[in-house]
C-alpha cells in the first residue's frame, strides 16, 4: 500500500510540476548557454547591414549595458586531413571570448586557434594540428593551440580565432575592436531586458538589426507548452490509472477493519472511533509517502534535466506541489469516508460472519448511460474539442471497464467440464471486485506503457520519417543578389538532375484573423508549389486546387495540426509574416500537410507578382541523384561567395538537435513511467494474491498439487490477458482518434499513433510481468504454510 | 492396523531468540477405527500435535508415519495425494470457500482428487443431514450447519482418517452435540478413524480413546469403552 501511495504522490507531484519543471529546464538551458548575456544583436536576411559597431552602445547606454562583446561569427568550410565540413568560426578579442564563456584561454598567436573539445573528438583534432578554413577564395591555415572544454556558446562544432587579424584580412580594416556581426550584451542587474530591447529597437543605428533576448519567456512558454502537450495524453491516462489503483486498494484496506469495527461496536464504542484509527493510519501513510514521492519526483525531474544538458538544480514549484498533495489527500479522504460508510451500513453480525469477498457486478445502467453520452459526444460538439476529447476518452474507459466486467460475468456461462478452473477460478473471476480492479489497473497500465513506448518510438522514428520526406540532396543557402545564371551553372554538373529556386527564411508566423492567435514556425519556404510538393514529400491532406495553382493569389500550405489548433479550413484567409521586418500579408489557406517536427510552412508569395520583389530567391534546392561528391566541389566553388552548401539531411538535423534533446528529456519520464507501472502491475498481482491466498490454502489442504495450481493460474492468466487485450485494442482505436485532440487543451496537436510493433512490445511487457507475478504467486503457494493461512483468515 | 506411528516427536517454535518447546519427545500410535480425543489445558500442544500428525506442520525432530509413509520424507505430490484420498480435515472455523455453494464446496475435493462422482455429494449431505442446503452459500447457513458441510467435505473422498481441530469450539451446545454425534456416526458406520482435538471434556464420551496432553507431553493415554 505504502509503495503504491508513494508512486501515486510521485506521479501527482510530477504531473503538477511539469509546466514549472519544463520551463525551468528550458530557461536554465539558455542561461547555461549564454551565462551573463541578456541580449544578442545580429543580422538576418532583412538586416540593414552585416556589420555592427558597438562603439555607440558604450556611449549611449553606459548606464544600462555592463559589457558589450563584439564578435565576428561565420559559418565556414573547414578542412582537416582532406575531409570537408562546416564549422562556426567565432572571432573576437581574447578577453571578450573569456568573458562570454567565463574561461581563461591560452595566448592565441595570429594564426592560432582554439577548438571545442567535441569538435576535436569528432574530427580527431589534437593540439598542434593544422586546421584549414576556406574563406573568400583563400585557404587560412591555423594551428590548434588549445582544445577547450565545451562551455556556453563555445560548444559543439566551433573554433575561435583572434578577430583583429581576421577582419584585417576580410575587410582590410584595422582598429576594428568595435566592429563585428554579432553583439552580446550583458546588461546591468537592475535593467529589464524587455525594456532595454525596446529602447535599442527604437535607436536608428541599431533598430534595423535582429535583436534577440537570450531568455525569451515567450519562446520558453511555447516550448514548454509544446513539450508538455506531447505528454499530456500520457499524463491524463496516468491520472485515471492512479485513481483506479487507489480505488482498488481501499476495499482491501477496509476489509481488515470489518471485524475490529464489529468488536468496537459490540462493546459500545462509537462508530467514529475506528474511523479515527483508520484515518490516522491513512494520514501517516500519506505523510510518509509525500516525503518519498516528492523525493522521487525531484530525482526524476533532475535526471531528465541532466539528460537535456542542464546542470542547474530544478526545484519543485511549491504551489503546484501543494495542489497535487491536496488533491491526493482529498481523494484519500473521499475514499476513506466512502469505504468506511459501507462498513458502517452493514450489520455487526454480518461484518463478523460474511467472509465472502466484495462482489462486483456488470452494470447495464452505467453501460447504457455511458454509451449514450459517448454517441452524443461523437456526433455533437458540446464543448471545445480538446475537452470533449477528454470526456470521450473517459467515457470509453468506463465502457471498456463495463465490457471487462461483462466479459468476466459471462465467463462461467461456458459449460465446460467441471474442473478447479470451472468451479473455483471462474466463480471468483466473474464477481470478485479485487480481480475486477486488478484488470482495470492492468488495462490502464497497458495503455500507459504503450503510450510511453509510442512516445519513445515516435520521437525516434520522426527523425527518420522526416529525412525520407525530403527528396532533394543539397540546399544552397545564403545567396545574395541571385541571378538565374547560378542555376544554370549548377545544372551543368553531371550528377545534378534538377535545381529549384526557393525563398527561405528561418522565421515566420501566421495569425488567425478572428482571434489574432499567432503560431510561429522555424522554417518558411516559397517556391513553385508543384516543386515544393515534389521536393518536400510531406503528404498533402488534399490536392491543391487549380485556382491556386494557376492563379496569382497568395496562398499558404500549413501543417495539419493547425487546422485543429486554430480551427481553420482550406480557403480561409490568414495573416502571414515572414521575418520580423516584413509586413504582415493576407493569404488564403491552400491546404494542409503532415506535420513535421521542424515546423515548416509553405507559401507561393515569391511567385505572386505583388510580392515577388520582396521574396527573392535566396536558396536553391538541388537534386543530385544522391551524389556525395558534389558537396566538396560546390562547397569549395561557392564558399568564396559565402553561399552555404548544406546536405539536406544535415539541414534537417540542425532542427533535429533541439528535438533530440527533447527526446532525452522525455526518455527519463518514459523510463520512470514504464518502471513505475511495472511495479504497479506486480503490486496489483500481489494484492489479488493476498485476497485469495486463504482460499488457496483451503485448496491445498484438500490436496491440490502445485502442478494443478500452475495449470489453473496459467489458464486464468490466459483468459484475463485475452480479455484485457481485446478491450485494449478497442481502446487503442479511440486513442488514435482522440488522444491527439486532448493536446488541443494545451493549444497543440500531434498525431502520435501507436505502431503495431509498439503495441506488441507493450503487450509483451505487460503479459510477461503479469505471468512473472503469477509465477511468484505460485512459488508463494508452494511455500505456503496451510495452517498459518487458515488460522489467519 | 496402525494408521499413525509417531516416534520421539519434538516441535519447537522460534520467536526471535525465544524458543518454545511445544511437543517434547512425544510418541503415539493410532490404529484404524480409533476415535481419539486429545484433551489438555490451553497451550499444552493439542493442536500442534494434530498438525504434526496430519502433515500440516513438520516436526522439529522425530518421525511420523502416516499409513506407513514417513511424512518427513514424502514429496509435495505424495502429501497432496494423502490429502486427496487418505485424510480429511475439519477446522474450528469450517474453512469453507465462501463464494462457492455447498454443492460446489463438496464438488471441489472430488475434482482435485480426479474422482468425479456427483452422486456422492448427495450421499455426504444426507449423511450430515443437509441435503436441502445444497445450493446455499456458506454465509447463509448457521455455524453448526457450516461445520456439518465441512464434515461432509472431509468425507467426500472416503478418507481413512479425519483430523478435527476443535470442530465444536465455535458452536453452541446443541450444534456441538450434533457435530459430535455426526463424527461418532462416521467412526462407527463408515469406519473412519478420527483424531479430535477438544477442550471440552464432555466430548470425550464420544471417543474410544482419550489422550491427555500437558506441557507438550502425553500424561495419560487410555482406551475407553462406550
Amino acid at each position: 500500500m505504502l509503495a503504491t501511495l508513494c508512486l501515486i504522490v510521485m506521479f501527482a507531484v510530477l504531473i503538477a510540476n511539469i509546466p514549472s519543471s519544463f520551463s525551468q529546464v528550458f530557461e536554465n538551458y539558455e542561461r547555461e548557454k549564454y551565462l551573463e548575456i541578456d541580449l544578442t544583436l545580429t543580422f538576418d536576411e532583412n538586416a540593414v547591414a552585416r556589420l555592427i559597431n558597438k562603439r555607440n552602445i558604450g556611449v549611449r547606454y553606459s548606464q544600462e549595458v555592463k559589457h558589450a562583446l563584439s564578435f565576428f561569427n561565420l559559418n565556414v568550410l573547414a578542412e582537416t586531413e582532406e575531409s570537408f565540413y562546416y564549422v562556426e568560426l567565432m572571432s573576437a578579442l581574447p578577453h571578450e571570448i573569456e568573458r562570454l564563456i567565463d574561461y581563461d584561454f591560452r595566448y592565441l598567436p595570429d594564426m592560432g586557434c582554439a577548438v571545442t573539445e567535441s569538435l576535436a573528438q569528432t574530427r580527431g583534432i589534437s593540439e598542434g594540428d593544422q586546421f584549414s578554413i576556406h574563406m573568400l577564395d583563400r585557404i587560412y591555415q591555423y594551428t590548434v593551440i588549445e582544445i577547450v572544454p565545451d562551455k556556453g556558446l563555445f560548444s559543439e562544432a566551433k573554433i575561435f580565432v583572434n578577430k583583429s587579424q581576421l577582419i584585417r584580412d576580410f575587410y582590410g580594416l584595422t582598429l576594428i575592436d568595435n566592429i563585428g556581426n554579432t553583439l552580446y550584451l550583458d546588461l546591468n542587474d537592475h535593467i529589464d531586458p524587455d525594456v532595454f530591447a525596446e529602447t535599442l529597437m527604437a535607436d536608428p543605428e541599431y533598430g534595423g538589426y535582429l535583436l534577440q533576448k537570450t531568455i525569451d519567456q515567450e519562446k520558453i512558454r511555447n516550448l514548454t507548452t509544446a513539450n508538455m502537450s506531447i505528454i499530456a495524453g500520457v499524463g491524463l491516462i496516468i491520472t485515471i490509472t492512479m485513481v483506479i489503483v487507489m480505488h482498488s486498494l481501499f476495499p482491501l484496506l477496509t476489509k481488515k477493519l470489518r471485524q475490529p469495527y464489529a468488536v468496537i461496536m459490540t462493546i459500545g464504542g462509537h462508530k467514529r472511533f475506528m474511523f479515527h484509527v483508520f484515518a490516522l493510519g491513512i494520514g501517516m501513510g500519506f505523510v510518509l509517502s509525500s516525503v518519498v514521492g516528492i523525493g522521487f519526483a525531484m530525482t526524476i525531474t533532475n535526471i531528465s534535466a541532466r539528460a537535456y544538458g542542464v546542470q542547474t538544480w530544478i526545484t519543485m514549484d511549491i504551489g503546484a506541489t501543494i495542489m497535487a498533495l491536496v488533491l491526493v489527500l482529498c481523494y484519500l479522504g473521499f475514499e476513506s469516508v466512502f469505504q468506511y460508510r459501507k462498513i458502517t451500513q452493514e450489520s455487526i453480525v454480518g461484518l463478523s460472519r460474511d467472509l465472502r469477498y466484495e462482489r462486483h457486478k456488470f452494470s447495464p445502467f452505467i453501460t447504457v448511460i455511458a454509451g449514450i453520452l459517448l454517441i452524443v459526444c461523437l456526433l455533437v460538439r458540446l464543448i471545445p474539442l480538446g475537452y470533449q476529447a477528454i470526456v470521450i476518452l473517459v467515457l470509453s474507459f468506463i465502457l471498456a471497464f463495463q465490457g471487462i466486467s461483462l466479459a468476466l460475468s459471462l465467463l462461467n456461462k461456458f459449460r465446460i467440464k467441471p474442473s478447479v478452473f470451472r468451479i473455483f477460478s471462474l466463480n471468483y473471476l466473474k464477481e470478485n471486485r479485487t480481480i475486477f480492479h486488478s484488470l482495470q489497473v492492468l488495462f490502464a497500465s497497458f495503455l500507459v506503457i504503450m503510450l510511453a513506448l509510442t512516445l519513445h518510438a515516435y520521437l525516434y522514428t520522426e527523425l527518420d520519417r522526416t529525412r525520407e520526406q525530403i527528396s532533394s540532396d543539397y540546399l544552397m543557402m545564403n545567396i545574395f543578389g541571385y541571378q538565374p545564371s547560378l542555376k544554370a551553372e549548377i545544372m551543368a554538373y553531371d550528377s545534378v538532375q534538377s535545381v529549384e529556386e526557393m525563398f527561405a527564411s528561418r522565421s515566420a508566423s501566421v495569425q488567425k484573423i478572428a482571434t489574432q492567435e499567432e503560431i510561429s514556425f522555424n522554417f518558411f519556404v516559397s517556391m513553385d508549389p508543384l516543386q515544393f510538393v515534389e521536393s518536400f514529400t510531406l503528404g498533402l491532406k488534399a490536392p491543391i486546387s487549380e485556382e491556386y495553382l494557376n492563379g496569382d493569389t497568395p496562398f499558404i500550405l500549413l501543417p495539419n495540426e493547425l487546422s485543429f489548433i486554430l480551427d481553420i479550413q482550406v480557403d480561409d484567409a490568414i495573416y502571414l509574416q515572414v521575418g520580423e521586418h516584413r509586413d504582415m500579408i493576407l493569404v488564403k489557406i491552400g491546404g494542409f500537410f503532415e506535420s513535421t517536427y521542424y515546423k515548416l510552412i509553405y507559401s507561393n508569395v515569391s511567385l505572386v507578382s505583388e510580392y515577388a520583389p520582396i521574396y527573392q530567391t535566396n536558396s536553391l534546392v538541388i537534386d543530385a541523384g544522391g551524389s556525395e561528391d558534389l558537396f566538396q566541389e560546390m562547397a569549395l566553388r561557392y564558399g568564396s561567395n559565402m553561399y552555404y552548401i548544406i546536405k539536406t539531411n544535415e539541414f534537417i538535423d540542425m532542427f533535429a538537435s533541439q528535438f533530440e534533446v527533447a527526446i532525452r528529456l522525455f526518455m527519463v519520464y518514459v523510463v520512470a513511467v514504464v518502471a513505475s507501472f511495472m511495479i504497479v502491475i506486480m503490486n496489483n498481482n500481489q494484492l489479488v494474491f493476498q485476497s485469495l491466498k486463504g482460499d488457496y490454502a483451503k485448496l491445498k489442504s484438500l490436496g491440490m498439487k502445485t502442478t494443478n495450481f500452475a495449470a489453473n493460474i496459467l489458464k486464468e492468466a490466459m483468459v484475463l490477458t485475452i480479455i484485457v487485450l481485446i478491450f485494449v485494442i478497442m481502446e487503442i482505436f479511440v486513442f488514435i482518434e482522440f488522444l491527439p485532440k486532448v493536446m488541443l487543451v494545451f493549444h497543440y496537436y500531434n498525431e502520435i499513433i501507436p505502431r503495431p510493433a509498439t503495441i506488441m512490445l507493450a503487450a509483451a511487457i505487460v503479459t510477461a510481468l503479469y505471468l512473472l507475478g503469477q509465477g511468484y504467486n505460485l512459488i508463494s503457494i508452494y511455500k505456503m504454510k496451510i495452517i498459518e493461512e487458515i488460522k489467519g483468515e | 492396523m496402525v494408521l499413525i506411528d509417531a516416534q520421539k516427536v519434538n516441535k519447537d517454535y522460534h520467536n526471535g531468540e525465544i524458543i518454545t518447546h511445544v511437543l517434547k519427545n512425544l510418541s503415539l500410535c493410532v490404529s484404524e477405527g480409533d476415535f481419539c480425543g486429545i484433551v489438555g489445558p490451553s497451550g499444552s500442544g493439542k493442536s500442534t500435535l494434530l498438525y504434526v500428525l496430519s502433515g500440516l506442520e513438520p516436526p522439529t525432530s522425530g518421525s511420523v508415519l502416516l499409513t506407513g509413509k514417513d511424512l518427513g520424507h514424502v514429496s509435495e505430490t505424495e502429501m497432496a495425494d494423502l490429502r486427496q484420498k487418505t485424510i480429511g480435515f475439519v477446522f474450528q472455523f469450517y474453512n469453507l470457500i465462501p463464494n462457492l455453494t455447498v454443492y460446489e464446496n463438496l464438488l471441489l475435493p472430488m475434482i482435485i482428487a480426479k474422482d468425479h462422482q456427483p452422486k456422492r455429494i448427495e450421499e455426504a449431505l444426507e449423511a450430515v443431514g443437509l441435503i436441502e442446503a445444497m445450493h446455499q452459500y456458506p454465509n447463509q447457513l448457521s455455524g453448526g450447519m457450516q461445520q456439518r458441510v465441512a464434515i461432509a467435505r472431509a468425507i467426500i473422498n472416503r478418507p481413512k482418517l479425519i483430523f478435527a481441530d476443535e470442530p465444536t469450539g465455535n458452536l453452541d451446545q446443541k450444534s456441538g452435540i450434533d457435530v459430535m454425534n455426526l463424527l461418532q456416526k462416521l467412526n462407527r458406520e463408515y469406519k473412519i478413524t478420527i483424531i479430535l482435538v477438544t477442550h471440552n471434556l464432555e466430548h470425550i464420551h464420544y471417543c474410544t480413546r482419550k489422550i491427555e496432553l500437558c506441557d507438550g507431553m502425553i500424561v495419560s493415554d487410555e482406551q475407553r469403552t462406550l
